[in-house]
């Protein structure tokens, strides 16, 4: 009860200084907590989530609480469902205490700055000046803030390694298919992930094993019980950096991820290697833009969107309608090759490594892209949520400012794992995640 | 951007300015046919890559969830 006490505080007292949450769920939290309590005294211990306190993504249905998944027009709705993830944590004894803040609709309607929520621009507890990425902002930042141990956001393309780089925390990116969707917004049914942000990759670990496993109500889930293993990898492990992946980086974003090369070097084989020439971002972002048309169609045609928080969100959604079916499809049979040629190159090797992102945080009031959506190279992204590969973002440095950096670890389908090793590994040599941001008291 | 690309461009805009051109202004317009213009350009970079009548979608239907 103290320990959700804590939190709910936390959350009601700096939530708004960062427009971190969107409600906080202190009826439903105070009952699971002290449910979490009589259960654990008289012995019933469920496991190493009983009692702790967490936050969801505002995408994931929750009965009887408001899911708005980050948009005005919704600010008031109920599903009044509970998602599968959700459903996993009750019943791992986690006391849901907030839905968090998200960019709207998950960014699938284009957005170009931050101020595209209906709670207010997400702040970045290191800096509120900056931004916390996105689009599962709240949940980095929470994390970040101390305002919870850890929450469950969703990526379709950078959205929990985004905020994780920002916030200076660990987010998992989880093979897609390891973690059922149903009961959260979809966005693109093909490339839609869940999975933890938290303190550090070993708590990722424990909070996957929660929350992964096939799921009836999610026919893309991947069948067979996933279990977190601790152990640290029984081989030296090899790593392959993508050739020039770096080269466009922000110059101190460049020097954190070499300097973090450096460390594990002593531990780790490192090579440099080459992907066959494809498109990889077109092909990306050709399969958002076609599914993302199609999940919010209505939506668009309604008119909802015009009451969106960012203006370019009103009509960022227009021009993907005429996305050829042709084109979709082209898209979907490269994916093949795609594939295919990621698998080949990754053979060798237990992971890529790259910078989890090429710059820090961004100014609150500034434009992070200038142009269209998928105009910027992002192989890492294209690659790895073109085919559904895990990643895990810890942090490798800070800026001069005081900015978080983060270093990626991208694995072989099914293999978190391993990628969960090589993190932490990496925090194990390191200190960057036991900093904090300052001045977090409320 | 080829006369037969730029022409495909335009067509498409036209519709995408039919259906949802009232809702915009001007600017608006300006960056939506930019949008049109990136989702081409992602076309065009696909449409060069050489594939096989044989080459399927990375996608697998079954017929129901269960399995026989």
């Amino acid at each position: 009860m103290e320990l959700a006490e804590t939190f709910l505080n936390r959350l009601e007292g700096l939530g708004p200084r960062y427009n971190s949450v969107v409600t906080v769920t202190r009826r439903l939290a105070l009952k699971q907590a002290r449910r979490a309590e009589e259960e654990i005294e008289e012995g019933n211990y469920r496991g190493p989530l009983h009692g702790v306190p967490w936050g969801a993504k505002d995408l994931l249905s929750t009965r009887g609480i408001p899911t708005t998944w980050g948009a005005e027009p919704f600010r008031d709705r109920i599903i009044d469902a509970d998602a599968t993830v959700v459903v996993r944590l009750r019943d791992a004894g986690a006391v849901l205490c907030a839905k968090l803040a998200m960019i709207e609709f998950a960014g699938g309607m284009g957005y170009r700055q931050p101020n595209a929520c209906l709670t207010g621009p997400p702040r970045n507890p290191w800096n509120p000046d900056t931004w916390t990425g996105g689009s599962s902002s709240g949940s980095g930042a929470a994390v970040a803030a101390g305002l919870l141990p850890f929450a469950v956001g969703s990526e379709t393309w950078g959205s929990i390694l985004s905020p994780a780089n920002n916030c200076g925390v660990a987010g998992l990116r989880p093979t897609y298919g390891r973690v059922s969707r149903h009961g959260a917004m979809a966005l693109c049914w093909t490339l839609d992930k869940l999975g933890p942000l938290a303190q550090t990759a070993e708590d990722c670990g424990t909070i996957l094993q929660a929350i992964a496993g096939p799921d009836p109500e999610d026919p893309t889930t991947i069948p067979g019980a996933w279990r977190y293993n601790k152990r640290p990898l029984k081989r030296r492990p090899r790593l392959a950096v993508i050739k020039g992946v770096a080269d466009d980086a922000n110059p101190e974003v460049k020097d954190n991820f070499d300097d973090a090369l450096k460390t594990i070097r002593g531990y780790v084989d490192v090579e440099e290697i080459d992907l066959p020439d494809l498109p990889y971002e077109a092909i990306t972002r050709t399969i958002l833009n076609a599914e993302a048309a199609s999940a919010f169609e209505d939506l668009v045609d309604s008119g909802l969107t015009q009451r969106l928080t960012a203006p370019e969100d009103h009509w960022g959604p227009y021009a993907r309608t005429a996305l050829l079916a042709t084109d979709y499809l082209r898209a979907m049979r490269l994916r093949g090759k795609m594939v295919k040629a990621v698998t080949e190159a990754m053979e060798p090797f237990d992971a890529l490594v790259a910078p989890s992102a090429k710059k820090p945080a961004t100014p609150i009031g500034e434009e992070f892209r200038k142009v269209a959506p998928g105009a910027t190279r992002d192989v890492m992204g294209a690659v790895g949520n073109g085919c559904g590969l895990p990643a895990i973002s810890v942090p490798d440095g800070f800026t001069e400012v005081g900015l978080p950096t983060g270093i990626q670890f991208m694995g072989k389908p099914y293999e978190e794992n391993t990628i969960l090793a090589l993190a932490r590994a990496y925090q194990g040599l390191t200190d960057w995640h036991t900093r904090h941001p300052p001045d977090t008291q409320p | 951007m080829s006369q037969l690309q730029k022409k495909e461009a335009d067509t498409l805009f036209e519709l995408v300015k039919e259906k949802y051109g009232d809702r915009v202004t001007a600017d608006e317009l300006d960056e939506m046919r930019k949008g049109l213009d990136a989702i081409l350009s992602a076309a065009t970079a696909m449409r060069a890559v050489k594939l096989e009548n044989g080459d399927e979608p990375y996608q697998f239907f079954k017929p129901s969830q269960g399995e026989k």
